[in-house]
């Protein structure tokens, strides 16, 4: 079963941040690895490294978070997969069950949230 | 006044969008940029284009470059362009900077670009060697995009390229709808047409790129737009699910042409609406954010030949945008320069003189009060350059499309009227919801006639004594 829901914007532009920006980090340190004869002074190669756990972690940690808040309960029956439209704010949960149980849960999970079904 | 009158019956309110198609997060590095840092006063991602050559490939009808040659940018003067802008800064380049810049896309232009693929590797390198060694803001916030004819999208080093760079590039292959089309226009010296092999990158790079959208951008001329329909359904057909297209700026428009326009966008919307894909196709003509009048404070520019932009000619001369460069203009009009790479950006009296005149402009400042006050004015649009080439003055706004806008709002309403009458009656949330139809009876009927505009008023469940009495109103004014 597919649903939707609207998450906060706040939380959804805190995630697409720190998504751009570990791919970003992460590109930067690739670009330096794959070139032939770049030498980069080693400080500045730290700082870079540095850079990309931090925000590496961060984006781990804020995707737990937002998991945890709208699927934990979920999660503890169900395989879930989950996407977040970052522009329209849009979560969709993929559910590898169905029927009138899986319904009730949502609805335990979500609470005053409100949710669709897409398929 | 005409424009409060309208303003006060005819503003679109509370059409649902529930159902409209949802972008994607990578619809628009600019639109996730402008996300990511919201309360950012600066720009958001501003192009940096690079003409590598003015050569091209293919020899099409209708393109705008009047005056292609075989110039290509030398090595040695792109780097002294990179050099000159990742030193840049509020004292030195007030036109482009870190302080009113958030990030640029490197954006390759021809002719076809991938004529000097090698070239464009060299710079990318470059570019983005020196944003790491300098520690330079806009290595966190950059792309790379380049508009291509697809032609020589299979060759080695063009996927060695596009391999290379796949995860921060963006490319267009431009698709002029179906076969018959495409290959009327856009065909080799020998006049072959070019559509298989388009198509052929177009579909490849979808996989490569592993995008769930590839977008294309179709051109329409008078030559061209008995074909309109066939040219959209085979791009739905081919898997594009946001198709821009937009009529030539260009004269040579007439009435005839806005009622062929009208009957083929017509059929456009019912396949749409009766094959259940208006949660998915996305159409540049149909849009709840356009036909509708704007107030006297939305001041903008449409197009972005007002400075907003950066480009380098194979001369080493920088412009606002390619279409003033010489390559576009031709001999008419002097091109447009506002620096060059000897000297920089505003260095002499023209360029700031050229500055200035692009920085001036707006919405007010171009239009005439008909523009200004028109009643279906969103959405409307325009190019500085074109209008520079016309008039000798960006500062004047060419109106060759009006008919054709006025077409485009009428099935504007056609196309969410008829959605919400066939497809949400059970929706007690929206099913009253409708559109209202924003251009003016005497302007619809000449287009349209009395019977269709009759049947559009009827879908938008416009209360027809009104209408007529606000045309009366107006028209005593």
């Amino acid at each position: 079963m597919k649903i939707q829901i609207n998450v906060s914007q706040d939380e959804c532009n805190k995630l697409e941040s720190l998504f751009y920006l570990t791919e970003s980090k992460s590109n930067i340190l690739t670009h330096i690895l794959s070139r032939e004869n770049f030498t980069i002074n080693e400080e500045l190669f730290e700082k870079y490294c540095d850079e990309y756990t931090t925000v590496f972690m961060s984006y781990e940690l804020a995707k737990s978070q937002i998991s945890e808040t709208y699927i934990g309960l979920l999660k503890m029956y169900y395989t879930i997969n989950w996407t977040i439209l970052f522009n329209s704010a849009i979560m969709m949960i993929d559910i590898d069950a169905e029927g009138d149980d899986v319904i009730k849960k949502i609805e335990e999970q979500m609470g005053d949230i409100e949710w669709s079904i897409i398929c | 006044m005409e424009h409060y009158l309208l303003e006060k019956h005819y503003v679109n309110k509370g059409f649902p969008t529930k159902d409209l198609p949802k972008e994607n997060a990578s619809s628009s590095f600019n639109d996730q940029i402008s996300r990511i840092f919201p309360n950012s006063e600066k720009k958001a991602v501003r192009p940096i284009t690079f003409q590598v050559t003015d050569n091209c490939n293919l020899c099409c009808s209708y393109c705008y470059q009047i005056n292609k040659g075989v110039k290509k940018l030398p090595f040695e003067t792109a780097k002294k362009f990179i050099d000159y802008l990742l030193s840049s800064t509020s004292e030195n380049n007030s036109y482009i900077n870190p302080d009113n810049t958030l990030g640029i896309n490197i954006d390759f232009i021809g002719g076809e670009p991938f004529l000097e693929v090698e070239l464009m590797d060299k710079i990318c390198e470059y570019f983005v060697d020196q944003m790491i060694l300098l520690d330079h803001p806009w290595k966190d916030v950059f792309r790379i995009s380049v508009g291509s004819n697809g032609t020589l999208y299979f060759n080695e080093n063009v996927q060695n390229f596009i391999k290379k760079y796949n995860n921060i590039l963006s490319m267009t292959i431009t698709i002029d709808g179906n076969k018959a089309l495409h290959d009327a226009c856009r065909v080799f010296p020998d006049g072959s047409g070019s559509y298989d092999l388009a198509v052929a990158a177009a579909m490849d790079y979808r996989k490569l790129s592993n995008a769930d959208n590839i977008q294309t951008k179709l051109t329409i001329a008078p030559g061209n737009i008995d074909y309109f329909y066939d040219a959209i359904i085979n791009l739905i057909d081919l898997g594009y699910t946001t198709i821009h297209s937009n009529p030539v700026f260009e004269d040579g428009w007439t009435l005839d042409h806005a009622k062929i326009y009208y009957s083929q966008l017509k059929k456009i919307a019912d396949y749409i609406i009766d094959n259940d894909l208006f949660s998915t196709i996305k159409l540049a003509q149909v849009d709840l954010n356009r036909y509708y009048p704007l107030s006297e404070s939305d001041n903008k520019n449409w197009c972005g030949g007002d400075g907003s932009m950066l480009s380098i000619n194979p001369d080493g001369y920088m412009f606002n945008c390619v279409r003033y460069m010489e390559s576009s203009l031709g001999d008419k009009v002097p091109p447009l320069y506002i620096g060059d790479i000897e000297n920089g950006i505003g260095a002499t009296d023209l360029y700031k003189d050229n500055i200035k005149c692009m920085q001036c402009i707006n919405r007010r400042s171009q239009s005439t009060d008909e523009c200004f006050y028109c009643p279906i004015a969103a959405g409307c649009s325009w190019c500085s350059a074109y209008n520079y080439q016309l008039f000798g003055t960006p500062n004047k706004r060419a109106t060759f499309i009006c008919e054709l806008h006025k077409a485009e709002s009428l099935i504007n309403t056609y196309y969410f009227n008829k959605y919400a009458e066939t497809k949400m009656k059970d929706d007690v949330e929206y099913s009253q919801c409708r559109l209202s139809v924003n251009c003016p009876y005497d302007w619809a009927v000449k287009i349209i006639g009395e019977e269709e505009y009759e049947m559009l008023c009827d879908l938008a469940r416009m209360d027809r004594k009104q209408v007529y009495s606000d045309m009366q109103n107006m028209n005593g004014e």
